[in-house]
């Protein structure tokens, strides 16, 4: 008699146990399912920085006869006309800031925008936050000054959280 | 009675249970934590839903032939026309006009915001949604015909 009930605690605690284990398995199983899936704020920080790259460079700057971004930045790699008060090169850096600082800033993302022109001409470089440990990884947009000297290069990082 | 005096059946029963009395604490314990973890799953796929819903009314509400940019039936992607948007604010009041596009939007709330040259907003659709949602921002580009210029703008959904 004594044998048996000692029998059937240990077929219990076996049994226990192998719940234990489905359990955890199931958990890990759902958790590895999870992190697979694309996250929806991953898609939005991915398609936010393509999108507002080429709608940035596709904007019209009054002030320089309705000139767009790109065309502001290709006049400050090549020549650096005056427009204004401002050569093309200011006027091009003073339009990003306003545009970075209506949008991004006030959306509360991380990022860092950098404007990188052929010879040695000074870069734009915009960023909040501190410096990205992980970002969205999208190519950057090129600007051509065909055939010389080379392209302008805009990028747009948005620091995953 | 002195627990020395205690017959070996009674201690055995005693025995049995505090064994049953930690099972059921263990039992209320895991569910109670299995409970938690599954409310702040619940939650937190909510709001992914919400977010890809709001990711799904900007995507519909992009492709509108009533507000996108075209010239001689080419349609330029990322670009509001500012006329045919402040044509269709002007009508995001009207409870027919909510219910013609209620199919389309669902309770979503969107505004179309202009930042650069001259910051401006139009309220283009609002029904039910709620303030506490995570915005969903899409960059487009505003174009103004008269002047035959672009603008720096984005749409804005929120999601019930």
């Amino acid at each position: 008699m004594k044998a048996q009930m000692e029998i059937m605690g240990l077929a219990v605690i076996v049994v226990l146990i192998a719940l234990g284990i489905f359990i955890f398995i199931g958990l890990s199983a759902r958790f590895g399912e999870v992190n697979q899936i694309v996250k929806p704020e991953a898609y939005n920080d991915e398609r936010l920085a393509t999108t507002y790259v080429d709608a940035l460079l596709r904007t019209s700057v009054p002030s320089c006869h309705a000139l767009h971004v790109d065309e502001l930045l290709r006049d400050c790699a090549l020549n650096n006309r005056t427009c204004g008060a401002l050569g093309s090169c200011e006027l091009v850096q003073l339009v990003i800031e306003n545009v970075t600082n209506a949008t991004l800033d006030v959306w509360g993302k991380n990022y860092s925008l950098n404007v990188t022109y052929p010879l040695g001409t000074k870069g734009i470089s915009f960023s909040k936050g501190p410096p990205c440990v992980r970002r969205y990884g999208v190519e950057p947009y090129t600007v051509r000054l065909h055939p010389f000297p080379g392209d302008v290069l805009v990028e747009l990082s948005l620091c995953k959280k | 009675m002195p627990t020395h005096l205690l017959k070996k059946g009674q201690l055995q029963m005693l025995e049995s249970i505090g064994v049953i009395i930690i099972i059921t604490f263990l039992i209320f314990f895991s569910f109670s934590i299995y409970q938690r973890f599954h409310a702040s799953e619940i939650a937190r796929k909510n709001q992914q839903q919400n977010q890809l819903s709001a990711i799904d009314v900007a995507n519909r509400i992009g492709e509108l032939p009533e507000l996108q940019c075209s010239h001689v039936d080419v349609v330029t992607v990322g670009c509001f026309d500012l006329v045919k948007v402040q044509t269709f604010a002007a009508f995001a009041t009207s409870p027919a006009f909510r219910l013609m596009y209620y199919p389309l939007l669902r309770e979503s709330s969107i505004t179309v915001y202009e930042t650069y040259p001259s910051p401006h907003n139009f309220t283009i659709y609002e029904q039910n949604a709620t303030n506490t949602s995570i915005p969903f921002f899409m960059p487009i580009t505003i174009y103004h015909p008269q002047e035959r210029t672009y603008g720096f703008g984005y749409i804005e959904v929120l999601k019930e």
